[in-house]
């Protein structure tokens, strides 16, 4: 678990034309709210904020948000980035006690090359972040799980993940994290293969003549 | 090749391509991705070009995700014809792309193959795209 500090100052401004200023001048809108008090519009330095979410905690970092002289504890919850330049457009500072459980999302680090996958097979990771619950300094900035085990159709559930002490799933103990599963073509020998890639060509160029009269069917 | 197997309306508005993707713009399958940089209209035929491209590129191993869909029908007048008449024959069908959208996702390859894979495939799009990796993207 990460922490770091942040003076936010009051924002008395509120809507697209003020927060489009604050972005232009290189500081993020954001709101802090959280444990009955009411909310409170602020606004961030860009490039502090930005520092503090590409560290090893991420958005899981707890952050002493320095408000009006006053210091609070913070999670940064619900980050807006722009879809293309992918920078931080607004934050939400959710309030936590350091006392108190919070729910976060963490992400999950496969290591190791699977035996399976050594044999032929492929890696399908279906699970990538992990909803847990944990007091605000128990958060783990990553939940590894070694995979070195798994073999051919082998599954990883969430029931098997070794997690740090204090830190519960949220999740079904059933649910999928990763498979081994068997390529389609692979187990018939290197000619099947060949026939299975051969097949596909024809099955690509067939579906492009199928799809150019289609087309033509439709003009007409 | 991709297309819907039955619409509600053979024939509809052309629309406006304004602001950015509002959703599908960060990698839910894979661990690779290209994304839009542009607005524009994709063809079926162009989103099956890239996705022959870049598993031809991949050879075995390997899963591609198609994350847009080819649903509206656009219509062309025969060529000589005088104006009027009525809207033109359904011609072609695109997806609607605007930018931020990962329009691929590519999962069990190695990085390198992915991105060169992603490259060859981004040859055959009309709007300028990028790759993205999900430690980038985080």
């Amino acid at each position: 678990m990460s922490e770091a500090t942040l003076i936010a100052d009051l924002r008395h401004e509120t809507g697209k034309r003020p927060a489009g200023r604050f972005r232009r001048e290189g500081r993020v809108p954001a709101v802090v709210y959280g444990l009955g008090a009411d909310a409170q519009p602020v606004t961030v330095v860009e490039r502090e904020l930005t520092h503090i979410l590409s560290g090893a905690a991420g958005a899981n970092t707890l952050i002493t948000l320095r408000v009006g002289g006053a210091d609070q504890l913070a999670l940064a919850r619900e980050i807006q980035r722009h879809p293309v330049k992918n920078n931080v457009l607004h934050v939400d500072f959710v309030r936590v006690r350091a006392d108190q459980t919070v729910t976060a999302d963490v992400p999950l680090h496969l290591t190791g090359e699977a035996e399976g996958v050594n044999l032929g097979g492929m890696l399908e990771q279906s699970l990538f972040t992990l909803s847990i619950e944990a007091i605000p300094s128990a958060i783990p900035n990553a939940i590894t799980h070694d995979i070195s085990g798994l073999g051919l159709n082998d599954q990883l559930r969430v029931r098997e993940l070794a997690l740090p002490a204090g830190v519960v799933v949220l999740l079904e103990p059933e649910e999928l994290v990763a498979q081994v599963v068997v390529p389609r073509g692979m187990g018939e020998g290197p000619e099947g293969a060949e026939a299975g890639e051969g097949a596909e060509g024809e099955a690509e160029a067939a579906g492009g003549e199928g799809g150019g009269a289609s087309a033509e069917g439709e003009s007409e | 090749m991709l297309m819907p197997r039955k619409v509600r309306h053979r024939k509809v508005q052309r629309g406006r391509l304004k602001g950015m993707a509002k959703g599908g713009t960060s990698l839910a399958f894979g661990d690779y991705g290209i994304q839009a940089l542009e607005p524009g209209w994709l063809t079926n035929r162009q989103i099956e070009a890239a996705r022959i491209a870049m598993t031809r590129h991949i050879k075995r191993g390997g899963k591609v995700w198609i994350n847009i869909f080819p649903d509206k029908p656009i219509t062309q007048k025969p060529a000589e014809t005088r104006m009027g008449s009525g809207k033109g024959n359904p011609e072609k069908w695109v997806a609607v792309v605007k930018p931020g959208r990962v329009l691929f996702e590519l999962s069990g390859v190695a990085e390198p193959i992915a991105r060169e894979a992603m490259r060859l495939a981004i040859h055959k799009l009309p709007i300028k795209a990028r790759f993205i990796m999900r430690q980038e993207e985080a």
